[in-house]
């Protein structure tokens, strides 16, 4: 506890910085896990994140409600919080005259959960994996949200799931669209 | 919120705060017209301040921070003048319950987090440190509190 009011103090001036010439008002998310992380009750982390132009809108990092058995399961359980996430901020982007008509693309690194969610096979390994599953599968039929891979390195949603390295903390947390308020100029 | 023929007036209302956007200063005057004629309020002008968030707006783009309450979260706890760390959490580390290890004030380390939890309004980068220790609230031990 004492090492994050530590960090905050080495890091006071850091903010969000939406930029205007980069503004496409178009919403992306970013949804990671990792796996069974909490050695306590073996719960795994999901954490997503969404950008609307160059500033983080919308973020999330929760402890699983369930105990998964694959890490695919697990991402796939992060990815069906993220869907509901993208439903909600479709509907008040939508409110706020931004219709988005095209599907929210959702990147995850895993490559099993983005075929899992398009393509209606049942194995053996997926069998008990039911509501989320359907959920998910429902939400990508329907065109509103589209999982697509996105290679490790530039996960940004990484940061909310895992302890990083400082050098990989830093890149992600500046693909957050957070800056130091010094780096503005007039 | 309101919509007329294309042009929007959005407000937005907290107990006594009041901030109001949209696309068209038409609306804007009526609005500020028919509030000041209700309610004895004052027009600050551009949003700067709004909840604890400061925002700067200018010719690159919109930045938000909480400078000032982050300052008075440190100050509030007693680490005005702490040592300085690149990153919240030590990379890699998992944290355990730590049963048995010696507890400590549980209010002061709710109302830290607390603290913390409201920053994260414009600091997702702390986000998981937090919440990872936000699971020891419960039963809070010296360890996590001095890690």
């Amino acid at each position: 506890m004492k090492r994050i009011l530590r960090y905050l103090k080495g890091n006071i001036t850091l903010g969000i910085l939406y930029e205007k010439e980069k503004m496409n008002y178009r919403l992306e998310g970013w949804t990671d896990s990792d796996y069974a992380g909490d050695l306590d009750d073996r719960k795994s982390t999901s954490g997503y994140v969404f950008k609307l132009g160059t500033g983080a809108l919308s973020w999330s990092s929760k402890k699983q409600p369930i105990v998964t058995l694959y890490t695919t399961e697990a991402e796939f359980v992060a990815a069906s919080s993220c869907a509901c996430q993208a439903i909600w901020l479709r509907r008040v982007l939508h409110h706020l005259g931004q219709t988005h008509e095209e599907c929210t693309k959702l990147f995850c690194d895993n490559s099993s959960s983005i075929k899992l969610s398009k393509n209606p096979i049942m194995h053996g390994r997926c069998k008990h994996i039911d509501v989320r599953f359907h959920f998910l599968r429902d939400l990508t039929k329907d065109g509103v949200v589209e999982l697509v891979h996105h290679k490790t390195e530039d996960q940004i949603a990484d940061i909310f799931t895992k302890p990083l390295k400082l050098d990989s903390f830093c890149k992600l947390r500046a693909g957050l669209g957070i800056c130091e308020f010094d780096s503005l100029d007039y | 919120m309101k919509h007329i023929k294309g042009k929007t007036l959005i407000v937005s209302l907290y107990v006594d705060d009041l901030i109001y956007t949209g696309n068209c200063e038409e609306l804007f005057e009526e609005f500020k017209c028919s509030m000041k004629k209700n309610f004895s309020m004052t027009n600050l002008g551009k949003m700067k301040y709004f909840l604890g968030v400061e925002v700067i707006q200018n010719a690159k783009g919109i930045f938000i921070h909480q400078q000032k309450y982050a300052k008075e979260v440190l100050s509030k706890f007693g680490m005005e003048d702490c040592n300085l760390v690149c990153n919240p959490i030590v990379p890699g580390s998992k944290l355990t319950k730590n049963e048995g290890g010696k507890c400590v004030d549980v209010t002061n380390f709710k109302q830290i987090i607390g603290s913390l939890m409201y920053l994260l309004a414009t600091r997702p980068d702390l986000a998981y440190s937090v919440f990872s220790i936000a699971r020891f609230m419960e039963k809070p031990t010296e360890m996590i509190k001095q890690l």
